[in-house]
């Protein structure tokens, strides 16, 4: 990482370093800050809630709370896939709790401030806003998420008030 | 000496158990719960006599131990118990302990040994040491010695004028600790409480303003505002609070007569203090270093200092309560002998009763949170154990199926005793009422007698908070429009007073909270009317008694024919509906031209669970509150409308019919005849939703879906079933409201046997239509 590349993002990379939960989706590899995960369970039975987006799934009972879930490869417009056993719920928490699901959960990474960078310029497609940076380990790079905006009430509630 | 009535004498008692065990200086508590007993006590001695005078120089001396200005604490510490014995003895008639008593009380105030056995009464003009005057006036001035900003320019006055009465106001920006928030917080919150015992007081003692016991309680929830503002350093309140304060210590020992003047004069006081309060509330909300706002208060304090002087004997307070031309005043009204008769009645019980409870306080305050916290813990131990209960083993095993179902039962015990934790009793609700009441009818020029019963009537916090503000419309219609001015009622063969009766009790698993009066009542045709003009109806629509009555609730809908700055402009009643149906009530109206109006809100228990029809489509289950639902029927007919709205005849109505499935997107229609309609009240009338089977009714704890699910129309919440899945709860409302956005799709022939009805007169096609019906 060069000066240079830093330079346009001045907020990032400084408080970035630090532990990651990792995950796939879609042969992608995605991380999601630690602090933010309060704990991984398997996929659980959800009730559909009407008028949402396709990627909210619905509510599941996390021992007596309801919280809602979202699917991320369809937050995120890849394709749907199979719940299998690898399927895996990961609780967050983003002032209220939320269930996210990803294909399989990796491990936990320390990933310092200087193996990340911000994101290189990309398609139009591709929704740069919920990337904090790529954290590159050894070979592979992790999208780590600002799931802060990802799960926002806005983001979510955005598209949810299509008619039934 | 005159005998002590039963009351003093169990105050006495109560006091002596109070100090059965040694004092602790740092125990703020304790020493400030003595004091409101003692100062209970000081009064029911004749004045001056030396029990009188030991009482008064005990509670001061307490005064100035809590402030940590008595020039001696240790000895002080000993010397209120012996009071505090001594005082019982001289309740028993023998008053030998009292100078000795009062000699190491003051001794204890003044770190040296007493000059003379008068100790300083609560009048200045006795001959005192000069320390004694210094510690007094500290302890009786608002503003205490550490603050010299205002004690500069007076110091030399208390000695010579009462200190507290001509030392000038001067208004100062209120700072506050901020590390002190939580102290402000618990001191707001418990003013609360006491601003409503304040109002429930001074209502009594306006209607029998000689009445000591009513006085006193009046000025135990000012004397305890004013304590804890003065320690929390809240200058203006705790001024505010002394001066009424002031005044009421007066009149309990006749040295004033409290008049409707005076009466008006604390009314206002109180909406300056509320106002106070309030401000120093919303400031907590969101700390800053600067000033609170506080309310200028310089002209209610002049007044209430006017109100001490002026209408006291023009020579001011110092005048001995003892002087005949005092004593004059209130003779008309022997006070001791008068509240002694009273005071064997139920006062003198409540009195006991009272000191009983503040000895041993049996309640505390618990963050709501907490407890809703435990509530969902319950609900999910309730859960957890269905779910044990439906084991394989547990059927086998009839040892352990006998220890589960024992388990069982403790869980229903404990989830019982979780849900009425939040259960408050609605009287102090209604003991507001008074107030307003009172103000109301004055503005109104009618006489009210307001009548309350069912005050123990417990209610879910939320309720009772959020129910506020419906009653206080209602009861403001009441009179403004319900009751007849005096002289109508009069010539009507009436009572002048009209009366208003709250009454709240429980009816199966709700409670009804009613507003009666015995006014004009309602015009039905006059509403009719109104309601044509205002194209709320039309000349056509048939009414129900109910549904004439019910057009008050509806939006701009004003029945008095002279708007007033009390009510009539029509906003009221459908905010209270409103305010109603968002707590899940339901409001019905009886009338009866000419005898009065009687509205009652049928409230649930609590908020936290309802009653609820679990209804399935598909693989999907649902929760229809029980409160909406009227009955549930198979069709055997229906009707459509170009295809696509479908309806159907209940009891001569038409009623749509919506298919929840379809709506939620859960499932394809289904035909209604197949299936079961379950008929619901919403809002604006009712709906048949179509389900395809009623699985049974059930209790379920409510849960939010929260912030992203704001959106979600026709659902108002979530519930975990027996199984631990979740069941959406039906708002039908919300449903209707769905439904007549929705683009229903049109309906295929194969599920449509039905002909489309004549659209000029539906009524007749419907009849026409019964041909039509597939079973």
């Amino acid at each position: 990482m060069t000066a240079v590349a830093t330079a346009p993002t001045i907020s990032s990379s400084a408080e970035l370093g630090g532990k990651y939960l990792t995950f796939n989706l879609d042969q992608e590899e995605y991380g999601v800050e630690i602090l933010k995960v309060r704990e991984i369970i398997g996929m659980m039975d959800i009730t559909s809630v009407p008028q949402m987006p396709a990627f909210i799934k619905g509510v599941i009972n996390l021992r007596g709370k309801v919280i809602p879930v979202v699917d991320l490869r369809l937050k995120f417009g890849l394709d749907q896939a199979e719940y299998n056993d690898q399927t895996c719920t990961i609780v967050v928490d983003v002032g209220a709790q939320i269930g996210v699901i990803v294909d399989t959960v990796q491990e936990v990474l320390d990933i310092a401030d200087e193996q990340i960078e911000p994101p290189p310029p990309m398609s139009g497609a591709v929704d740069t806003r919920f990337i904090l940076g790529m954290g590159k380990v050894k070979d592979d790079v992790k999208i780590l998420l600002d799931i802060d905006k990802v799960l926002a009430v806005e983001e979510l509630g955005q598209i949810g008030d299509s008619p039934a | 000496m005159p005998k002590l009535n039963e009351a003093a004498a169990t105050n006495l008692d109560a006091l002596l158990q109070a100090v059965n065990s040694p004092l602790d200086p740092t125990d703020l508590g304790r020493l400030a719960q003595l004091h409101t007993m003692l100062q209970d006590v000081v009064g029911e001695f004749a004045a001056d006599s030396p029990p009188a005078k030991l009482g008064a120089g005990a509670v001061r001396l307490l005064e100035a131990l809590i402030l940590d200005e008595a020039a001696d604490a240790a000895s002080g510490m000993q010397a209120i118990p012996e009071a505090i014995i001594a005082l019982h003895k001289a309740g028993n008639d023998d008053i030998s302990a009292c100078d000795a008593a009062l000699a190491k009380v003051t001794g204890a105030m003044t770190g040296e040994v007493p000059t003379a056995a008068n100790a300083p009464a609560p009048q200045p003009q006795p001959v005192t040491p000069p320390a004694a005057t210094a510690a007094k006036s500290t302890a009786f001035t608002p503003e205490p010695v550490p603050e010299p900003r205002l004690e500069a320019p007076t110091p030399p006055a208390p000695a010579k004028a009462p200190a507290p009465a001509d030392e000038a106001y001067v208004a100062e920006p209120l700072i506050v600790d901020l590390n002190e928030q939580e102290h402000l917080q618990g001191f707001i919150d418990e003013s609360a409480e006491h601003m409503d015992a304040i109002e429930v007081a001074l209502l009594g003692v306006e209607q029998n303003p000689a009445d000591a016991d009513q006085i006193n309680e009046l000025f135990r929830p000012f004397h305890t505002i004013k304590g804890i503002a003065g320690f929390l350093n809240l200058r203006d309140i705790n001024r505010l609070t002394h001066e009424v304060e002031t005044i009421l210590d007066m009149a309990r020992k006749h040295e004033l007569k409290l008049t409707a003047g005076h009466i008006d004069l604390i009314f206002a006081a109180i909406d300056v203090l509320k106002d106070q309060i309030g401000r120093l509330a919303h400031f907590l909300t969101a700390p800053t270093d600067s000033p609170v706002p506080q309310p200028v208060i310089v002209d209610i304090m002049a007044r209430l200092r006017k109100a001490q002087r002026g209408e006291v004997n023009g020579g001011g307070r110092s005048t001995a309560a003892a002087d005949a031309p005092t004593a004059a005043g209130p003779a008309p009204n022997p006070p001791s002998a008068q509240t002694a008769g009273k005071a064997d009645s139920g006062a003198a019980k409540e009195e006991g009763g009272d000191n009983a409870a503040r000895g041993v306080d049996n309640s505390i305050r618990v963050d709501t949170r907490k407890l809703d916290a435990l509530v969902d813990a319950v609900g999910e131990l309730v859960i957890a154990q269905t779910m044990v209960n439906l084991s394989e083993r547990v059927r086998v095993d009839e040892k352990l199926s006998r220890d589960v179902s024992q388990v069982t039962k403790i869980v229903r015990d404990i989830q019982e005793t979780a849900l009425a934790m939040r259960m408050v009793p609605i009287g102090s609700t209604f003991q507001k009422m008074r107030r307003l009441v009172r103000d109301v009818a004055k503005k109104a020029g009618k006489e009210v007698d307001l009548q309350i019963n069912g005050e123990e009537t417990e209610l879910d916090k939320t309720v009772v908070q959020q129910i506020s503000d419906p009653l206080v419309h209602m009861v403001r219609n009441a009179i403004d429009h319900g009751l007849e001015p005096p002289n109508e009622r009069e010539s009507g063969g009436k009572a002048r007073a009209g009366k208003v009766r709250l009454n709240a009790f429980h009816q199966g698993d709700s409670i009804t909270i009613q507003i009666a009066d015995d006014g004009r009542g309602l015009d039905r045709d006059k509403l009719i009317k109104k309601a044509i003009e205002r194209g709320m109806i039309s000349p056509e629509d048939e009414l129900t008694d109910q549904q004439a009555y019910m057009l008050i609730m509806g939006a701009g809908f004003s029945t008095a024919e002279q708007i007033t700055d009390i009510s009539g402009r029509g906003v009221g009643m459908d905010v209270v509906r409103r305010n109603i149906e968002a707590l899940r009530g339901k409001i019905e109206i009886q009338s009866n031209k000419g005898s009065g109006t009687t509205f009652n809100i049928r409230l649930p228990l609590t908020l936290a669970i309802i009653d609820g029809m679990l209804v399935r489509l598909g693989d999907q289950r649902l929760i229809i509150p029980t409160i909406s639902i009227e009955q549930s029927l198979r069709p055997s007919q229906i009707s459509s409308v170009q295809r696509r709205g479908e309806m159907i005849k209940v009891r001569g109505e038409l009623v749509p019919l919506i298919q929840l499935g379809q709506i939620f997107g859960f499932a394809e229609r289904i035909d209604p005849c197949d299936a079961l309609v379950v008929i619901v009240q919403a809002e604006s009338g009712r709906i048949g939703v179509v389900v395809e089977e009623l699985i049974g009714q059930q209790q379920v704890v409510i849960k939010t879906l929260g912030d992203r699910f704001k959106s979600v129309q026709g659902i108002s919440g979530a519930a975990i079933l027996g199984d631990g899945r979740i069941g959406l709860i039906v708002e039908p409302s919300g449903l209707l409201k769905l439904h007549t956005q929705s683009n229903a799709p049109l309906l295929s022939d194969a599920n449509t046997p039905h002909e489309k009805p004549q659209p000029e007169d539906p009524q007749e096609s419907i009849v026409d239509m019964t041909l039509e019906t597939i079973v």
